[in-house]
């Protein structure tokens, strides 16, 4: 089962050009996401407490947008936070700055043995190239 | 046309039990909505899905207050803000005509008694939803 999701909520149609963990980019098969749908994705060769780094790049209307994040700058909170093996995660692209130059990330994570998901309190931004 | 769409991203399955914009109940769950488009079966969101309805009682700037209370697993989560607790953005950020407005339930506290809820929004009719950069949360209300 998939431990990755990445969901769009930000109007349009989106493509996922890449998303890399801890430099091990993961192969995405349709990296389309219409409006309110998601992708799933796969990653775990490496604990989630092993994390060290993550990219995610995405085109929305022929503009990509990309987010750099290493571990003290990825997203807070409590155990399961990270992606890897043991722990399931969910990025959010939640919409656009109103100059379109940003594309703003929510987060949410949990153990994979448990229903729900945990929020995250941060937020983070993937730029306009 | 102003619409609202309600995005379940929090693993479990969620139930809108009632929701009241301004002047006018939506959803209740108790008895059935005098609100024509709203049907029994959005009162179930499973996960990664989304329900819309419309609103058009108000323009979206006189918008004044909301109150949602959702269903998780038996416990009940609500929410009521008015206009000067309401997320942050620029204009068409609040329900009613002329906006459209996207909650989605981002997931629970450590201790399962909050629910967070984040939003976008958009001019009706225009495809590129906006990000608020705040969060609200429902907190757990105690069974009666």
């Amino acid at each position: 089962m998939a431990n990755i999701t990445v969901f769009n909520l930000t109007g349009t149609d989106l493509s996922l050009k890449s998303l890399i963990i801890n430099g091990t980019s993961l192969p995405i098969e349709n990296n389309h996401i219409s409006m309110l749908r998601s992708i799933e994705l796969d990653y775990r060769l490496t604990d989630w407490k092993n994390f060290s780094g993550f990219i995610i790049e995405v085109e929305k209307g022929s503009v990509s947008y990309r987010a750099n994040l290493n571990k003290d700058h990825y997203f807070g909170g409590g155990d399961y936070r990270y992606p890897g093996s043991g722990a399931k995660v969910r990025y959010i692209l939640s919409g656009l700055s109103p100059d379109n130059k940003k594309i703003q990330m929510n987060y949410a994570y949990n153990s994979p043995d448990l229903e729900k998901y945990k929020y995250s309190d941060d937020l983070k931004y993937l730029d306009a190239q | 046309m102003g619409s609202l769409s309600f995005t379940n991203v929090s693993g479990s399955s969620i139930g809108i039990a009632y929701l009241k914009i301004n002047d006018t109940i939506l959803i209740e769950k108790e008895k059935p909505s005098e609100y024509p488009e709203v049907k029994n079966k959005i009162f179930s969101i499973s996960d990664k899905n989304s329900a819309i309805i419309s609103y058009d009682e108000k323009n979206w700037n006189d918008f004044s207050r909301i109150w949602l209370s959702i269903e998780v697993d038996g416990n009940t989560y609500s929410v009521d803000l008015n206009r000067d607790h309401y997320f942050y953005g620029g204009d068409y950020r609040y329900p009613g005509e002329g906006s459209a407005i996207l909650y989605f339930f981002s997931g629970f506290s450590e201790d399962n008694s909050m629910v967070q809820m984040s939003q976008g929004y958009a001019k009706a009719g225009d495809n590129n939803m906006f990000y608020s950069n705040d969060f609200k949360y429902l907190n757990k209300t105690v069974a009666t």
